[in-house]
């Protein structure tokens, strides 16, 4: 509550307030807040809706949650075909696309980055997309 | 037990799903009034208390770190407490030697594993406890090239000013995020543990700047990590589901329930649990016998 005291006595949001005052964030700041907030939402519920129909076991599962508690957690993903009526491997999906707003906000520096010509920004974060891209296709350092 | 769980029609295992669940909401609240990360409190304690393996740990482990940093997240952006600027380098730094990391300990045997968990989480504990931030920026003269500084300005409430701040000793600070990736990586431990001091202490960012900021590295390092763990077969959504949802409830219920907290207690509350957890996992790991 005291966070907004000064900038609310004039009559204005925090933000608004900040900015004028030269310490409230960039454009860049606030799109990617925006990014992370709308698509940390979708991602949320949508982990609530495939996690529940994995866990309640409305949707058939070649590996049942259960298992999980008695041994290692599953095979590699390469192990069995991904199915998309399979309830572990959309739960699966659930968990990996929380990722998402992290990816489009790194995509959204990039791309601000090159249009300003802010060399160092879009490098950096090109560069950590590709790590995950790395990560992504070259999990075989795992196995 | 098993006859309260027949009666409810779960069965046992249903019962470990619900306490996950439980014990996560509970990590939540502690790690928000002790100002610490769900990552770092979620591997040691449920590794510990849970009949789940330890990879499995590890992985949810980023998981969680990566759900904690997206709640965050938009607000301490749209505060401009937390510098994209000054996130971006050390993340990049941080995921390089994580992705390294991660990819290592798939190699090392189990026991090599356990015992350096435990050796990682008693060297945090001595952190938590020897440390002690800095609250302002670092005013003191910058060597080089001012123009490649990363800088910011944020309002401060509390003394009802704009604060004004400079990264110092940039080459240090970025390299010393090569550490806190690899054991990131290794452990699933999240980062803010040590981002933060790094930030602070070495780097004389003002202590909610380095927070915040830590919030933005643990997110762009963690999602690389998270891929290789699932590579390896350790993402188990019947650990991550329940786990991340605790979280994100227990975060929430934390920050509602922080203005009648007292930090401190609960500081030296999360700093026992650690000591406890670290060694028994070192313990477990140099395969002390009555370690159950």
């Amino acid at each position: 509550m005291k966070n907004d005291a000064a900038p609310r006595a004039a009559g204005c949001s925090a933000t608004t307030a900040t900015s004028e005052l030269g310490a409230g964030p960039d454009a860049l700041s606030l799109r990617c807040a925006a990014i992370g907030a709308r698509l940390g939402a979708v991602c949320g519920a949508l982990l609530i809706f495939l996690g529940g129909l994995y866990l309640t076991g409305l949707l058939p599962s070649r590996q049942p949650w259960r298992e999980s508690f008695r041994g290692l957690p599953g095979a590699p993903p390469e192990a069995a075909a991904f199915s998309w009526g399979d309830g572990h491997d959309l739960a699966l999906i659930g968990l990996l696309a929380l990722q998402l707003p992290v990816i489009v906000c790194l995509a959204f520096v990039a791309a601000h980055g090159i249009r300003a010509r802010q060399r160092s920004l879009a490098g950096a974060a090109l560069l950590i997309l590709l790590i995950g891209v790395t990560a992504l296709r070259g999990g075989a350092l795992c196995r | 037990m098993p006859e309260l769980a027949q009666m409810a029609g779960i069965g046992p295992d249903g019962w470990w799903l619900l306490a996950l669940f439980g014990a996560c909401v509970l990590i939540g609240i502690v790690a928000v009034q002790a100002g610490v990360g769900g990552g770092v409190l979620f591997v040691p304690i449920v590794g510990g208390l849970f009949p789940v393996p330890l990879e499995a740990v590890r992985a949810t482990g980023l998981l969680v770190a990566l759900a904690s940093a997206l709640v965050s997240m938009p607000a301490l952006l749209r505060m401009n407490m937390a510098s994209l600027r000054l996130s971006l380098p050390a993340a990049l730094v941080a995921s390089v030697f994580g992705v390294g990391g991660a990819a290592l300990s798939f190699a090392l045997p189990a026991r090599a594993m356990q015992a350096g968990l435990g050796i990682a989480i008693l060297g945090i504990c001595a952190l938590f406890v020897r440390v002690r931030p800095r609250e302002g920026p670092d005013v003191g003269p910058v060597r080089g090239d001012r123009r490649r500084d990363i800088s910011g300005a944020y309002w401060e409430p509390s003394l009802r000013e704009r604060v004004e701040w400079t990264a110092r000793r940039a080459r240090l600070g970025f390299s010393l995020f090569s550490g806190v990736g690899l054991i990131a990586g290794l452990f699933g431990l999240g980062a803010g543990w040590a981002n933060v001091p790094i930030f602070n202490l070495v780097m004389g960012v003002p202590i909610k700047v380095a927070v915040a900021t830590s919030a933005l590295v643990i997110a762009f390092t963690t999602s690389p990590l998270i891929w290789m763990y699932y590579h390896g077969g350790a993402l188990s959504p019947a650990v991550g589901v329940p786990a991340v949802l605790g979280i994100w409830v227990g975060t929430r219920l934390g920050v509602r329930l922080l203005s009648g907290a007292r930090p401190k207690s609960v500081r030296r509350m999360v700093i026992a649990l650690l000591l406890l957890a670290g060694v028994r996992s070192l313990l477990r790991g140099l395969g002390v016998a009555w370690i159950p």
